[in-house]
């Protein structure tokens, strides 16, 4: 208790708006004692990862039919992995490729398709997400031949659900335009992603110390690249 | 508490700390304590664009003649950095402007939308005001004129076609008095190129070839002449001027002429010279007609220096370079001639000099300018365009009646994206897309043909100069130069205008291309298509312009030629300094500031000068000698006077001014700018007169100047420390003489270079029979390394700002400078060395100057990763000192331990001001308060790298251990890529091939502070020097008497 009280007094305020200004410098951050990365959108605190984190999503994604019932890869949609740091959310016009012909009626493809011709992206939450000072990279890892699902957890099985569907119908007036009105009128879109592992350090460490893939891929060199996997600056940055 | 113990305490601290903040954010702390980001997909994917992997674009950035090609690093939808080009014809480097534009491109200070009358308006509403400025100027028979910086290709085209001539392209600090002398001499206008790689002897008569003058290919080049491996020599070079700056500091000769005599000096050696080598050209006339003895007396230099250049300019390929200080004297003509005169007396016509790749763009002298003023003063100017960056209210004498004249053009258009002191009295404001987000093409030597390409879409809603004006031209109706073009040929019937064909190079007669092109990248093609592609031989010009483009440029340059003379120039006399004052007044350009266009980028200010280490400022450099006579310290504060008036500045004692004058930088004291540059230093401009030389060109350094004592202190910062290395061997030198004869492959034999001796153990762990405190760290794979030769590095400070640019370095301003806060991780350090000049006219004492660039040295013992209480530093298993931020308590326990000074604290937090922010490397973190930094080696690049390497290897089924070549490795930190000399090379040492560990066989190779025994994993080289302290090569029988070079064996430790 005595903790929380001493932080909260410490941490003031913590609104982005009231820095400093020099006339020959950078604006000074007000003073803060927490480790804070202040860039983007994404004020991260490096202790606050968890399990179990499944936002709301403006489109209930069902990942279980795309690889289950249509036997999708990973990477048919995710087709960055291979190739870069992200694993890449797919750009609207991979959903649009098929869902152009595929399930027109769906209210989950009508809401899509109102943001694919207002040529706008749909604002996908992220659930699985290191703090900004780590250097992760997909490719390195789908390339090692870790499987997607080692770190992500079951998402073949995660459903996309609402409370109120309506059942399939042509396009209407009515049909919700956004997601935040999707979400009133379907209630909240949830069960596509799940946040199943911790992503917090010692948990990165348990695989770099001890996955076989590197086994496999090192033979006697094995050890030596265990060394570097276990390197603080394999990560941060 | 009891039974909990550290760590999870701090666990339970690092939550609960957490989740208040979250609450006190406003985030809902039922749901989850990190806040849930939004990520956007692309709606269609460009096509070269895969998120968090960079794209290359090969673009090209200009600053007067000086275009040079680089690549642009595009994340995400902006550029983020600037690299060198390898694939371009032109040694790689990243000029400081490329870096400088980049910043510029994301200044917060930045126009985003067109004004008219004061009022913000839209793109169209502007274009159409500027259109019918156009119509109703040349309806009333006025002129529309421009006024401009140095532009080549397709721009100047464009322009002259809009202005109908009229067009002026002036620089300031610029080049046009070589243009003239050249028009003198050889009956055309054009800069001579050069070839220093040739150049034995490189006599620079005040021209700043290291710094502003000229592209920064004359680095590289100047660096190769220097390198006793690349050629089996060492170029000597001698600096004649009053003031040594950046580039006059690497001279090994200073002939400190009189200001305004330097023309006299040139001619006198070019008359030595012809005389010993029995020259009898067309050029004979002018030099018998010149008496040796006049240039004595005017230069107060002695026969016997100028018998001495005579003698090293006979001797073999020699270049004289005109320019900088010494060529803006009212003799600034007589002074180009002069040395043309000289390097071709000296038989180095097509050799080091002439033409051929050389410069054709126009280039106006300042004649041209007043003609321009007295036009709009008589108001017969209707549309006065002035180009970005050219600022002339800032940067003429005010005599020039620039300001007064603006006032009488009827529409003034500026096409700048800054509020500058000129901008600020336009009638219209067009701000127009920066360097990166434009096309376009430059031809910096004849031949040489540069492509310009966007590398992001504009930021706001720039557009290019050259659609502004295609636009303009169309809508105000201005008469077709291609129509006009096609009357003519075809004897007064009249033909539609007709488009560029499509297909087939065009015919040799070159037609005017006009308006026609719909848009400024169709015109830059049209261009290409008639000029550059029929030089290529090919078939298919869409393949060739494809190409061009991803290469950056196309190469035809015809090779070096001697000029024909076409007319005989007549000797010259000195050039007067007036004025009531008795001080010469040298007004420099500075190395990063230039003639103050960059005087707005923070990185500009806040990367110390090469020369001073001064920040955010401007001061006085003046001579010790006179500094006492006038009872002035550093950093006192003096009044200086000219007959143009009167401003305190702050007094930086430097031995590298004459006695009789005082030496101040153009580019600061700017009234209307940005955040940055306001209320930064002084104009020096104020202080200068309006002065010509004979052909019309600006002669800056006219003025004579008188000094008093304010009594009171400035507050200039400098990050120097001192002047010298305190004789801690950090900048050391070898004997240039034994280097050429032997190159630096040490030997045992008499007469030849050894390695240098210095004290690598400290000996009293030596005599105690201890070698080491702890064992070694094995490096199995990688120890990555760098070497830094001393030898090449000529200060320019390009490194220092990639840093800054690459590992998102915050400014801290001037107050945290003098606080010692500032947070640059590469630092070039200058010291000096006295030795005594021979042949001077009383034994004065003259100054050795080593740049030598110090970051990290990643030490294997490094006293940092020991004091560190929470291993936040340690040593890696590829022998890098890691640095992890966010384990990083604060103590500063490693800065205090680091003996080189390389950590850096971060005092604040900095905010990077929107859109600055945009330029944040998204490799590398942007530290917050309370965290210690320093050099990595650019581990986000290194890692990038390896991870590259392992890619191709899997893909190619060659497994997954896929060793970096030393080919990847070399320019990879972004300091050594920025280096246009390869003064800084990284590599693996243990990797035998790589430079760094090749270095160490070197017989120049040095360590700092070895003795430490830290072993850093930085090699230096020594700096050649044709005035080594006694026995400075020989190493160990030597090192007793060395000045400022290695030290012996220490009793006692650092």
């Amino acid at each position: 208790m005595h903790i929380v009280l001493l932080t909260a007094a410490l941490l003031g305020g913590c609104s982005p708006g009231n820095a400093v200004t020099n006339s020959d410098a950078f604006p000074i951050a007000p003073h803060s004692l927490l480790p804070t990365v202040m860039y983007g959108d994404d004020t991260q605190i490096a202790a606050g990862a968890v399990t179990g984190k499944a936002p709301v999503q403006p489109i209930a994604f069902p990942h279980n039919r795309h690889v289950q019932l249509d036997g999708l890869d990973c990477q048919y949609c995710h087709s960055a992995a291979r190739n870069s740091i992200h694993a890449g959310v797919p750009e609207m016009a991979t959903c649009m490729g098929c869902h152009s012909y595929v399930l027109k009626e769906s209210p989950e493809i009508k809401l899509l398709t109102q943001y694919w011709e207002r040529g706008e992206p749909v604002p996908w939450k992220k659930v699985n997400d290191v703090p900004d000072f780590v250097y992760f990279s997909h490719m390195r890892h789908v390339r090692a031949g870790v499987d997607c699902l080692e770190c992500h957890g079951q998402v073949p099985a995660m459903t996309g659900i609402r409370d109120n569907v309506p059942p399939p119908a042509p396009r209407a007036d009515t049909d919700p335009k956004t997601w935040e009105e999707a979400a009133q009128m379907y209630g909240p879109a949830k069960g596509t992603m799940t946040r199943e592992a911790t992503l917090q350090m010692g948990w990165c460490l348990d695989c770099h110390a001890f996955h076989p893939s590197v086994d496999t891929n090192y033979g006697d060199k094995a050890e030596l690249r265990r060394a570097e996997l276990k390197d603080c600056w394999t990560c941060h940055k | 508490m009891a039974g909990l113990n550290r760590r999870d305490f701090l666990r339970a601290l690092g939550l609960t700390s957490g989740t208040s903040v979250v609450a006190a954010c406003g985030f809902d702390q039922n749901y989850y304590p990190t806040p849930i980001e939004t990520v956007l997909p692309y709606v269609v994917r460009p096509e070269q664009i895969i998120p968090g992997n960079p794209v290359f674009f090969a673009t090209t950035v200009t600053t007067g003649p000086a275009a040079f090609p680089v690549l642009a690093r595009h994340r995400e939808g902006r550029v983020v950095n600037a690299g060198s080009n390898p694939q371009a014809p032109l040694p790689p480097a990243i000029p400081k402007a490329a870096l400088l534009e980049l910043q510029r491109a994301y200044s917060p200070d930045r126009l985003k939308v067109p004004s008219a009358g004061g009022a913000d308006t839209t793109w169209d509403d502007a274009l159409s005001k500027v259109a019918d400025a156009v119509k109703s100027a040349r309806a009333a028979g006025k002129k529309v004129a421009w006024l401009g910086g140095y532009r080549s290709g397709a721009i100047v085209e464009l322009v002259n076609a809009f202005t109908n001539n009229e067009a002026v392209f002036f620089e300031p600090l610029g080049r046009d008095a070589e243009v003239e002398a050249a028009e003198r001499v050889f009956g055309k206008r054009f800069l001579p190129a050069y070839d220093l790689s040739k150049a034995r002897h490189v006599l620079s008569f005040g021209a700043d070839f290291l710094t502003n003058w000229g592209s920064v290919t004359l680095a590289s080049q100047y660096a190769s002449a220097r390198n006793p491996n690349a050629g089996g020599f060492v170029a000597r070079f001698g600096f004649v001027g009053p003031h040594r700056g950046q580039t006059g500091a690497n001279a090994d000769d200073w002939y400190a002429a009189t200001p305004g005599s330097e023309a006299l000096v040139a001619l006198a050696v070019a008359k030595i010279v012809a005389s010993s080598l029995g020259y009898s050209g067309p050029l004979s006339g002018t030099l018998a007609a010149f008496d040796v003895a006049s240039a004595i007396a005017a230069s107060g230099l002695t026969q016997a220096q100028l018998d001495e250049m005579a003698k090293l300019f006979a001797a073999g390929p020699a270049v004289a370079l005109p320019g900088g200080t010494v060529g803006a004297t009212k003799a600034a003509t007589d002074l180009a001639t002069a040395t043309y005169i000289l390097n071709l007396v000296g038989g180095n016509g097509g050799v080091t000099f002439g033409v051929g790749p050389s410069y054709s763009g126009p280039i106006h002298s300042y004649a041209r300018v007043e003609q321009l003023i007295a036009d709009m003063a008589a108001g017969t100017v209707g549309v006065l365009l002035v180009d970005d960056p050219s600022n002339p209210v800032y940067a003429l004498p005010a005599a020039s009646g620039f300001a007064e004249a603006l006032a009488k053009v009827d529409t003034f258009v500026s096409l700048s994206s800054f509020t500058s002191e000129t901008s600020a009295n336009a009638k219209i404001i067009l701000p127009v897309a920066s360097l990166y987000e434009d096309w376009g093409d430059e031809e910096p030597q004849d031949g040489l043909f540069l492509l310009r390409q966007p590398a992001m879409s504009p930021l706001y809603d720039g557009r290019s100069v050259g659609d502004v004006l295609l636009a303009t031209a169309r809508a105000a109706g201005l008469p077709d130069p291609a129509a006009i073009a096609n009357v003519a040929a075809d004897a007064g019937v009249p033909v539609a205008v007709a488009p560029i064909a499509p297909v087939a190079p065009v015919a040799a007669a070159p037609t005017a291309i006009g308006f026609t092109p719909a848009t400024w990248l169709d015109f830059v093609k049209a261009r290409w298509q008639r000029d550059v592609f029929p030089k290529s031989g090919e078939a298919d010009f869409r393949k060739f312009w494809d190409r061009s483009l991803s290469l950056g440029a196309a190469d035809f340059r015809p090779a070096l030629a001697a000029p024909e003379v076409t007319a005989t120039p007549s000797a010259s006399a000195a050039a007067t300094f007036d004025g009531p004052g008795e001080y010469y007044l040298i007004a420099y350009s500075h190395a990063f500031r230039m003639d103050g266009r960059y005087a707005n980028e923070p990185w500009a200010q806040e990367a110390s000068d090469p020369m001073t280490g001064q920040v955010w400022d401007t001061w006085l450099e003046i001579n010790p000698a006179t500094a006492d006579k006038l009872g002035l310290k550093d950093n006192d504060l003096v009044e200086v006077t000219t007959a143009q008036g009167a401003m305190q500045l702050g007094v930086e004692r430097t031995p590298h001014v004459r006695e009789d004058a005082v030496a101040i930088a153009f580019g600061n004291g700017r009234t209307a700018s940005g955040r940055y540059a306001g209320d930064v230093g002084q104009n020096v401009v104020k202080l200068l007169a309006a002065a010509k030389d004979g052909a019309g060109c600006l002669a800056w350094q006219s003025s004579k100047a008188s000094l008093k004592a304010v009594g009171a202190r400035a507050s200039l910062v400098s990050t120097f420390g001192g002047d010298t290395d305190e004789q801690r061997g950090f900048g050391v030198v070898v004997d240039a003489g034994q280097l050429a004869q032997y190159g630096d492959t040490p030997s045992d034999k008499p007469g030849k270079l050894t390695h240098l001796e210095y004290p690598k153990l400290d000996k009293r762990l030596t005599d105690a029979g201890i070698n080491d405190w702890y064992g070694l760290t094995e490096h199995p794979t990688y120890r990555f390394g760098m070497t830094v030769d001393v030898n090449a590095c000529n200060g320019c400070g390009a490194c220092a700002i990639a840093c800054y640019a690459e590992n998102n370095l915050p400014i801290v301003g001037k107050t945290n400078v003098g606080e010692g806060r500032e947070m640059a991780w590469i630092r070039v350090a200058r010291y000096e060395a006295d030795y005594a000049a021979p042949n001077r006219p009383e034994a004065t004492l003259t100054k050795d100057v080593r740049f030598v660039p110090m970051m990290c040295q990643q030490c294997g013992h490094a006293p940092c990763e020991s004091v560190c209480p929470v291993l936040a530093t340690y040593h890696t298993i590829d022998g890098l000192n890691a640095m992890i931020y966010n384990r990083c308590v604060g103590t500063r326990y490693c800065a205090n331990n680091c003996p080189y000074g390389a950590r850096r604290f971060n005092w604040h937090t900095y905010v990077w001001p929107e859109p600055f922010n945009l330029l944040l490397n998204p490799d590398a973190s942007a530290r917050t308060m309370g965290v210690m930094e320093k050099c990595t080696f650019c581990v986000q690049r290194i890692r990038s790298t390896k991870s590259a390497y392992r890619t191709h290897s899997i893909e190619n089924g060659n497994g997954f251990i896929a060793p970096v070549p030393d080919d990847a490795l070399r320019r990879l930190t972004a300091c050594a890529d920025a280096c246009p000399t390869e003064a800084i090379t990284f590599g693996n040492l243990n990797d035998a091939a790589s430079k760094p560990a090749a270095t160490r066989k070197s017989a120049r190779h040095y360590e700092l502070l070895a003795d430490l025994n830290v072993f850093p994993a930085v090699n230096y080289l020594g700096k050649a020097s044709f005035h080594p302290p006694e026995h400075a090569a020989h190493g160990a029988e030597g090192a007793e008497h060395a000045e400022g070079g290695h030290e012996p064996a220490p009793s006692e430790h650092h």
